[in-house]
């Protein structure tokens, strides 16, 4: 059966406004991007990434430094709630890790913890480079990324996706499949990282088999082959899968689309899945059964770009501020 | 039959492969430089298919089996970007392999990986109980002159990077900017060193007396080893808190001083123990391959 639900690309970038009024049609295969072992905010492209470079000269006042936002200055959310926050009269900036860690100073004794500066926090740390730029820089990113990560983790200010000393992004892993089955999808399908390109382990008459270049994250759908020399990442999905995201902070929730879904209850699922993995910012892919009559949590993101977030910005950043500045 | 996964030039993994052989355990030997320029196959959940090949052989990868791993990535130190992009991948799709299987993970990749963040690795600690010498992290110099200028003081990294520690003195900060980076503190204490070696149920010690910083450089100061026993508590404390992390091995280092205070400095959850176990009678390994071929440690997703 053909589904009701109109197709709608994609668009680049735009201030948010509106909600769609569909759920969005993607050939995009539905796994989690995370290629590394640090945080990272994917879809930053390999040249944008921070780590090109140390800080230039940041003059940082933090005597009146109310919210810091650790990210890639071409990071739009983070530009995006620094601006808000800034038409409300707070004091905030974006500051890369080197920035941001050079700001605090963290001391430790008898099970105490004092941060100096102590403030709301929101990392949206930049992944490393996939190659070395220098020793030096790399050891300095390394050093930087570990004070924030304690700071983040023992500040009495409020952070989006606090760390751990488990973990620095949640328990969010790099496979979606093992993502799933941490946060208690125990109906996760098969997924299969390989060098080569992994063709599809039984004939589904039902399913597809999306193969994805992790390299170019260009994906197929089997027997068709992404270009490139891989290496791959595949996974069952629908034909056509439909798409719902769900944005979640907190014990709040926004669905992208105006489609009438109530009942399938997305925004109560996608807020228990994110607090069973640890975070309290996130987005939520569901698919949706052609029938709408069911849907499955496909991916999680913690650290969602705009792009991802932008039909829900009018509620989500006001809603992000009064987080961390409760 | 266990398997044990690293670079082919880690000694600790050497060891621990040629201590397995000549106690008559069947070892599949992964050596990553191999594996990344092989194919490699990894299902989640496994479905039974999973394997790498290594030099053209096939290496099947049982999920119900015991892996001993010392993964390192290298990709960042490739020169070739299609390279560092096998590397990267193949060690977290392992990873991610490795933490949802059966079988036994000596450590499971993700297991407390706090030790990355020393600040926070010191306050946990702290948290559990132990006495933990005081620490600062700062970029801040005055910050920094003043803690060092207080006490004895130590400097670290802050991150898990393995570095030569050095006694700093208040004055050493007078030129510091903070561009220079975060730097990390610690109040030194005075007295012997104890590294102790937590392996499920089993604890092994070895005190170690010198006067040098940090004995494990080599300087003009003399060293003395010798195996001791921890008191009945600590050991206790060591095993319950090893087992809280998710870590079935973990190298502990203390200083003890002379009124018989143990001060903890890390727990770290992929320890170099060879060097010490030589010198231990190989108690060590001993309590590693029994925990390794007795298959009874269960999942933790």
């Amino acid at each position: 059966m053909a589904s009701p639900l109109k197709r709608e690309r994609v668009t680049p970038f735009i201030k948010a406004t509106d909600r769609r009024d569909s759920v969005r049609r993607s050939s995009k295969l539905p796994l989690t991007q995370r290629m590394f072992w640090m945080p990272g905010v994917e879809g930053v492209k390999e040249d944008e990434k921070a780590v090109a470079g140390i800080s230039a000269e940041i003059v940082v006042d933090s005597g009146s430094l109310e919210l810091v936002v650790v990210a890639h200055p071409s990071d739009q959310l983070a530009k995006e709630l620094v601006d808000l926050a800034r038409e409300q009269k707070r004091s905030a900036m974006v500051l890369d890790v080197f920035a941001a860690a050079q700001l605090f100073s963290i001391s430790i004794d008898s099970a105490q913890a004092m941060i100096e500066p102590d403030l709301p926090l929101f990392l949206r740390v930049p992944a490393p480079p996939m190659l070395r730029t220098s020793f030096d820089e790399e050891f300095l990113f390394n050093e930087s990324l570990a004070t924030l990560w304690s700071v983040a983790a023992l500040c009495k200010s409020p952070v989006i996706n606090r760390p751990t000393s488990d973990s620095f992004g949640g328990r969010v892993s790099h496979s979606a499949a093992l993502t799933e089955l941490r946060a208690g999808i125990n109906t996760t399908s098969l997924e299969i990282f390989s060098s080569s390109v992994a063709p599809a382990p039984v004939i589904d008459v039902v399913r597809q088999w999306y193969v994805q270049n992790i390299m170019t994250q260009q994906t197929t759908v089997w027997p068709a082959l992404p270009e490139g020399h891989g290496p791959y990442c595949a996974r069952w999905s629908d034909p056509e899968p439909v798409y719902e995201v769900v944005v979640v902070l907190g014990i709040k929730a926004w669905r992208c689309t105006s489609v009438e879904l109530g009942y399938l209850e997305l925004n109560e699922q996608s807020i228990a899945l994110v607090q069973r993995l640890g975070l309290i910012f996130a987005t939520v892919t569901w698919v949706i059964a052609h029938d709408l009559s069911s849907a499955t949590a496909v991916n999680i993101e913690p650290f969602p770009l705009m792009e991802q977030v932008k039909y829900v910005w009018p509620e989500l950043g006001p809603a992000l501020l009064e987080e961390l500045f409760s | 039959m266990i398997y044990a996964i690293g670079l082919g030039t880690d000694r600790t993994l050497r060891y621990t492969i040629s201590e397995a052989m000549k106690r008559g355990i069947e070892v599949n030997i992964i050596d990553l430089r191999a594996a990344v320029i092989g194919e490699w196959r990894l299902a989640l959940p496994d479905d039974g298919g999973s394997f790498l090949t290594l030099a053209g052989k096939t290496c099947s990868l049982d999920p119900q089996a015991s892996y001993f791993c010392r993964i390192v990535d290298l990709s960042m130190v490739q020169t070739d970007l299609e390279l560092a992009a096998r590397w990267r991948n193949l060690v977290v799709s392992l990873a991610a392999w490795l933490e949802h299987i059966p079988g036994t993970v000596v450590n499971r990749p993700d297991a407390h990986c706090s030790n990355a963040a020393k600040p926070l690795h010191e306050y946990v600690l702290q948290c559990q109980g132990f006495n933990v010498p005081a620490s600062l992290t700062s970029s801040d110099s005055s910050c920094l002159a003043a803690f060092a200028g207080a006490g004895p003081t130590i400097v670290k990294t802050v991150s898990g990077v393995r570095a030569n520690s050095r006694l700093v003195v208040g004055d050493e900060f007078n030129d510091f900017i903070a561009a220079q980076g975060p730097v990390h503190l610690q109040r030194y204490i005075a007295g012997a060193d104890v590294r102790a070696h937590v392996v499920g149920e089993d604890v092994h010690a070895e005190l170690i007396q010198s006067v040098a910083i940090d004995y494990r450089n080599p300087s003009k100061y003399e060293v003395v080893f010798s195996s001791c026993t921890l008191p009945d508590e600590l050991q206790k404390k060591l095993v319950r808190t090893s087992r809280a992390f998710q870590l079935l091995l973990v190298g502990w280092d203390f200083k003890v001083t002379d009124d018989g205070v143990y001060w903890c400095l890390e727990a770290n959850p992929m320890p170099g123990y060879d060097w010490y176990d030589r010198r231990l009678g190989y108690k060590i390994t001993t309590s590693l391959l029994d925990l390794l071929t007795s298959g009874s440690i269960s999942t933790i997703v």
